[in-house]
């Protein structure tokens, strides 16, 4: 038997957790119902100081939803949240000094200009630092004459995010930051993220996978409202592995018949058996020696995080339908 | 507060147009309102009706008194939804910004905007109007503070809790069709007055709990609550309304016992009954019987005033009608007075079934009582002159003699205190001089409120109002040819202002049996020709 075993660079950026050892952002059962509708279920989750957590899931999983319970825009039916230490139903004057929020859908004072929306916040925040904020004008290129109504997309999320960092914010909370956004600023966003990274917790939600893979140092997948997952993303990386085994003939049919739970999207063909393990670890070769004791070769792959997160995706629905 | 100066400024900044409009219309309301208080010319002597009006700019003012508020109603909008509490995508909402410091940032516009500029426009039409403007602050101040109670809260109320202009001003309209339908369902009442049958000032601790609502919204920075609040309020304030003429209020307003009190209300034999068909805005079909009274018993420094009226109409045969508590708006009754009439609005099924046969009718009465406590002796001239403790008053000269033909006063702040004006009036013009005051009839009329604030709901701070004198027009020469039917007031005539005051108020009733129901008709002031038979 051959058992071979591939590693890639890992694309995510390793988790120090620099800033403490508490958590910035911790949900118990939060739950949200739109009348019949449960738009968040039950959704418990940690977002460790100094982490970048991005929130995935596809449109309608229910982010924007649960950010906003979060920033206490919304209130939750059920369940409790706090955000640096304090309720999230309480979260409203003194509190947000601490905490940068910028979304896509947010209305902005359209009527002002980008230099008078800078200035018009400036005396909001104690901490604010304006040789920061002229570094990020400078570094964004925002034209602070113009007003916001008359801006771009790209240049309004940047004119929000200069807003959100020039006080140096312990939590950065970003909603779909990315969406549409061509992809020189879309680095820019990324790269001015990863410029606080350690001194900024940063939350953000998106649906575009292979982009927070390269940045973040957590993920946690939302489906339907329901979290599927919620961990740093070098460790998801290194328990997830597509497992191809080689086996003679037609055993494939009889093999693995009572397998783990954590075998995810099991296929067999002839001779052929594919899954996607989601607790590989030590002693997974040991355990696929004894579950396919007659196998020609197992080949073990690393998986990239779309992968991983469709595996799961596809994996839920399929126990949803049984 | 660095932070309510903060957002103050920027919503100067961003409200700058609707500001101007604010300064503009309010800079109008002080040029154009003393054409309001300015004496018209009368028509009498050319035969038509007193009081025509020569001038447009009256009207304009008038229009421009409304067009105040509206612009205040705008510019609150607009305001208020600059830091929206509706929806779930402010911009604001995620800033720390601190309730209290928005709140103050938003009252302290709305008194810099529209307090401060209706306060120096008020000082304008003080000094226009002959007063002395730095002398009434206190009382300004609680004009001020009853506008914004009745004008500017409940506006913001409704901006507080809708997401758009459009909304808010949809939502009005909603809340003034309720109101409508509201009225047309607990039936249309004469005209009513809170004040004097809710001495709890219930109204003002609606505007309390309407301000703590907007305030809870402010707090929570959620609307949901303060919605549900503002209906209950909206339907506690109907609920006053009705209330308002209900026998218990009434008769905790009024009781039944006034010691003292000999005054006495009798049917008056000399005068007969008339009816007249009046539906109402539920189409409902009344008849609008009038009765005339007669007043024995009251002392000669004494005057009451009909408040209100609730009738039985017992039939023969056993059957009867019970009407509500309706307000009589009646002049005051003094003791000699010869021409008083109860007015009573009943069901005309009713009285179609029972107007064969004579009827019982038993009346009760919600009576304020009041009493002489000063005269002031003026003599009448032909430009402004002042009456102490009233105001100022000018003649309102005639349009083709130019001698005075009645007279219009002003006051600051409120309306004079409860006040009789008696007068003698000169036939045949003032050609003659003091001569043709001696032998003129004599004249009278009621102005004023017999109880008082420190100041009226009067954007002007002016109040102004024509009397109406009796015996101006002489009714045997009007509408004939060639004679002039004006009376005057010619410069020189005494004029006599008598004070009332509150003495008190009470429930009274009267009975008249074998009453014989008039006939009435649907249109105009037919009078019945059938006879009242007194018991």
């Amino acid at each position: 038997m051959t058992i071979t075993e591939s590693t890639r660079e890992a694309g995510a950026k390793p988790y120090t957790g620099v800033v403490g050892h508490g958590a910035a952002i911790r949900t118990e059962g939060l739950t949200k119902r739109f009348g019949g509708t449960v738009a968040v279920d039950r959704v418990g989750l940690a977002v460790p100081e100094g982490a970048i957590y991005a929130l995935v899931g596809a449109n309608g999983a229910g982010k924007t939803t649960l950010i906003k319970i979060l920033m206490n825009i919304l209130r939750p039916s059920e369940g409790r949240g706090t955000v640096l230490g304090v309720e999230s139903a309480d979260l409203r004057g003194k509190a947000l000094r601490r905490i940068g929020y910028v979304s896509e859908n947010q209305e902005f004072p359209e009527w002002m200009t980008v230099g008078a929306m800078l200035a018009y916040l400036r005396p909001f925040y104690p901490g604010w630092d304006r040789g920061l904020e002229q570094e990020l004008v400078r570094q964004f290129d925002l034209p602070l004459e113009r007003k916001l109504k008359h801006l771009s997309r790209g240049q309004r999320m940047k004119a929000a995010m200069a807003g959100a960092l020039a006080f140096r914010p312990a939590l950065l909370v970003l909603d779909e930051p990315f969406g549409g956004l061509d992809p020189l600023v879309r680095d820019e966003l990324i790269e001015s993220l990863l410029d606080r990274a350690g001194e900024t917790t940063v939350f953000l939600s998106s649906h575009d996978l292979a982009e927070i893979e390269s940045f973040a140092s957590h993920v946690g997948y939302l489906e339907q409202g329901r979290l599927l997952f919620s961990e740093e993303i070098e460790v998801l990386a290194g328990r997830f592995r597509e497992v191809t085994v080689t086996l003679d003939g037609s055993q494939a049919a009889a093999a693995g018949k009572s397998r783990p739970a954590a075998w995810l999207l099991y296929e067999a063909t002839d001779a052929v058996v594919r899954f996607v393990h989601s607790g590989a670890g030590a002693g997974t070769r040991e355990e696929l020696e004894a579950q396919f004791p007659k196998a020609r070769a197992i080949a073990m792959e690393p998986m990239r995080l779309r992968a991983i997160v469709l595996a799961v995706a596809k994996s839920s629905r399929e126990r949803s339908r049984a | 507060m660095k932070q309510a100066i903060h957002i103050f400024a920027k919503d100067a900044r961003r409200l700058w147009l609707e500001i101007a409009v604010v300064l503009a219309v309010t800079a109008l309301f002080a040029w154009l309102y003393p054409q309001t208080w300015m004496p018209t010319r009368s028509y009498a002597s050319m035969g038509m009706e007193a009081g025509v009006s020569v001038r447009n700019t009256s009207a304009l003012a008038g229009l421009v008194s409304v067009l105040v508020p509206v612009s205040w109603w705008i510019l609150m909008t607009r305001l208020v939804q600059s830091e929206n509490l509706v929806g779930d995508r402010q911009w604001w909402a995620t800033k720390p910004y601190e309730w209290p410091q928005l709140l103050g940032a938003k009252v302290l516009f709305v008194a810099v905007f529209a307090g401060a500029p209706l306060l120096i426009a008020q000082w304008v039409l003080l000094a226009r109007a002959g007063f002395g403007p730095l002398g009434y602050l206190p009382g300004q101040g609680y004009g001020l503070l009853l506008a914004a109670m009745t004008m500017v809260l409940p506006v913001a109320a409704l901006a507080v809790v809708t997401s758009r202009f459009g909304k808010t001003v949809l939502t009005g309209f909603g809340v003034l069709l309720a109101l409508i339908a509201a009225l047309l369902v607990v039936g249309w009442r004469k005209n009513g007055d809170f004040s004097v049958m809710l001495p709890w000032h219930l109204a003002d601790l609606l505007a309390v709990t309407t301000a703590a609502a907007m305030m809870f919204a402010y707090a929570r920075r959620r609307v949901g609550l303060t919605r549900w609040l503002l209906a209950g309020i909206f339907l506690v304030g109907l609920g006053m309304g009705y209330l308002t003429y209900s026998t218990t209020v009434i008769e905790a307003a009024y009781p039944a016992s006034a010691g003292g009190v000999s005054m006495r209300l009798g049917m008056d034999g000399s005068r007969l009954a008339t009816a007249n068909l009046a539906p109402n805005l539920a189409g409902k079909k009344s008849v609008d019987v009038s009765l005339p009274v007669s007043v024995t018993g009251l002392g000669s420094e004494d005057a009451v005033n009909l408040d209100a009226a609730q009738v039985t109409v017992k039939a023969l045969d056993g059957r009867s009608w019970t009407s509500p508590w309706e307000m009589e708006n009646r002049d005051h009754l003094q003791a000699g007075v010869a021409d008083a009439t109860i007015g009573m609005v009943i069901d005309e099924a009713f009285l179609e079934a029972v107007k064969a046969e004579p009827v019982e009718l038993d009346l009760r009465f919600a009576l304020t009582r009041m009493r002489a406590m000063g005269t002031a002796q003026v003599a009448m001239e032909g430009r402004d002159f002042a009456v102490p403790e009233f105001g100022i008053c000018s003649p309102v000269p005639d349009v083709l003699t130019s001698y005075p033909t009645g007279i219009r006063c002003r006051a600051a702040l409120r309306e004079p205190p409860l006040t009789f004006i008696s007068v003698r009036w000169a036939d045949d013009g003032c050609a003659e001089g003091p001569a043709a005051l001696a032998s003129g009839l004599a004249g009278g009329g009621w102005t004023g409120a017999v109880e008082q604030g420190p100041a009226d709901l009067n954007l002007a701070a002016v109040w102004s109002s024509g009397l109406g004198l009796s015996n101006g027009i002489d009714q045997e020469k009007f509408g004939k040819r060639g004679q002039n039917p004006q009376r005057y007031l010619c410069p020189g005539t005494p004029m006599t202002f008598t004070r009332y005051a509150l003495l008190g108020r009470m429930l009274t009733a009267m009975t008249v049996t074998n009453f014989h129901v008039p006939e009435w008709r649907a249109t105009g002031a037919v009078v019945s020709n059938r006879t009242v038979i007194l018991p």
